[in-house]
């Protein structure tokens, strides 16, 4: 009876945490989402500001 | 060589329209226009593409690694949601139903007739067992775990095989039942128990990894970040003396993408951060320490109850009994202890700090903080709650 009930709470213990852990990974996981989307997006569009920016003024030497 | 230089109005250059510069100084004379002159030539336009490619090749390289490092976290970060995280916890629970089979299965051989509730409980455990091993090779794929998982399909059917022929025997009243069942825990312990064992601490080595890799500092992105954004500062430093512009719109609105895209990077990345390190401490920290803890009281159970039907006279089991619930205990140092600090501010705290006020091997009696079962002398009557304090030892109960 009593390694029963010492199973019991630390099985809901274990369930209770298991539980937490799940959820605080997974909004862990949501704060990814896009970012490697877009950061290549991001990139792109520095590129296109330099080369906007830089081939205006090269505009102007022809 | 000479360059007249009309001079745009908009372009506000230090030359005044329609005056003819000498470029000798910003020029190399004879200079070949090739693709590779264009960008080292020592006159503005050249510096000017030589700026550009700079600029775009900084821009790339930042997206690159700040590319690199969400993908890295974002796959370290499901890794651990979808990947290792489950299948140690399906290996955390194929060892508990093993154990916990094992240890019904020897509980109910002590009341005789075995119970029903027994019966089914032992079942279940089994089934379960089962259906967190098809799960657990589901999941690992190519990760590896095979060879143990291979262990425990393999013998999960041999050490049911002998479960029944003991329950046979023993229904019959053949002393040969315990026998049967003695061997059956023995590969429960020699086999399963320790193939579980090694797929846990396997899979609990990869969520750690895989936490440490989701968790870690982006310090390369941040490291480029800082590189891009001291060639777009310095382009644009060297474009105002230039051309007497205080900004370069393009390169400004470089520098804030830059800018918008690292803070995005650093939030994400701190936040998934804080999350995943509140998953371990606050979860699988806990529950490893939890299992633990729950691992041994299974073990101690079915030793206590193995000790009890073993007519051999081998107290190997009353001796792993005293020794496991030792380590179970309550008290300082033991593993429920240890499960209370780990899960200390988790959900599961108030179960796990709140173990029943006698320890599984507390025997003796007084109302004082229970401790480590003491040694007991070979024949020692059992004294408290039955059940709960070491057993007799092997052969003094043969009935």
């Amino acid at each position: 009876m009593m390694f029963q009930r010492v199973q019991a709470q630390l099985t809901s213990a274990i369930g209770a945490d298991q539980a937490a852990f799940a959820s605080a990974a997974s909004h862990g996981q949501d704060a990814l989402a896009g970012l490697e989307a877009g950061m290549i997006v991001a990139a792109l569009l520095m590129a296109a500001g330099c080369a906007w920016g830089l081939l205006s003024r090269l505009a102007e030497y022809r | 060589m000479s360059v007249s230089t009309p001079a745009p109005p908009k372009t506000g250059t230090t030359a005044p329209p329609g005056t003819t510069v000498q470029a000798a100084a910003t020029t190399t004379p004879g200079a070949a226009p090739g693709l590779l002159g264009r960008f080292t030539a020592r006159n503005t336009p050249a510096r000017l593409r030589l700026l550009l490619a700079v600029t775009i090749a900084a821009s790339l390289l930042w997206g690159a690694a700040a590319a690199w490092t969400a993908d890295q976290r974002t796959s370290a970060a499901a890794n651990v949601v979808a990947g290792t995280e489950p299948l140690s916890f399906d290996a955390q629970q194929i060892y508990q139903s093993l154990s916990d089979a094992d240890a019904t299965e020897a509980a109910a051989f002590l009341a005789g007739t075995e119970p029903a509730a027994a019966r089914s409980q032992y079942l279940a455990d089994i089934a379960r067992a089962e259906t967190y091993l098809e799960a657990a090779t589901a999941a690992a794929g190519n990760q590896g775990p095979g060879s143990e998982l291979t262990v425990l399909s393999t013998e999960i059917p041999v050490y049911t095989g002998l479960v029944e022929t003991a329950r046979a025997d023993n229904q019959q009243g053949l002393a040969v039942g315990a026998a049967f069942l003695g061997e059956a825990s023995y590969l429960m312990r020699t086999a399963l128990l320790p193939a579980a064992s090694r797929l846990y601490q396997q899979e609990n080595a990869r969520l750690g990894a895989a936490d440490q890799q989701a968790t870690g500092l982006p310090i390369l992105a941040v490291i480029v970040a800082l590189a891009a954004g001291y060639v777009l500062l310095r382009a644009q430093r060297w474009l105002r003396r230039r051309t007497h512009r205080r900004l370069n719109y393009g390169l400004v609105a470089a520098s804030v993408v830059g800018l918008v895209s690292l803070a995005w990077l650093l939030a994400g990345v701190t936040v998934a951060r804080v999350q995943l390190l509140d998953a371990r401490d606050h979860g699988s920290g806990p529950v490893q320490a939890l299992a633990k803890a729950d691992i041994a009281a299974l073990r101690a159970h079915a030793d206590e109850s193995l000790t009890l039907i073993n007519r051999s006279g081998d107290d190997a089991n009353q001796g792993d009994f005293a020794r496991v619930a030792r380590q179970l205990g309550p008290g300082p140092g033991t593993l429920l202890a240890e499960a209370a600090a780990a899960a200390q501010g988790s959900p599961g705290a108030r179960a796990a700090a709140a173990p029943p006020g006698r320890g599984p091997g507390g025997g003796g009696g007084g109302g004082g903080a229970p401790g480590p079962p003491g040694p007991r002398a070979p024949g020692a009557r059992r004294r408290g709650r039955p059940g709960l304090v070491c057993p007799a030892p092997a052969g003094t109960r043969a009935g």
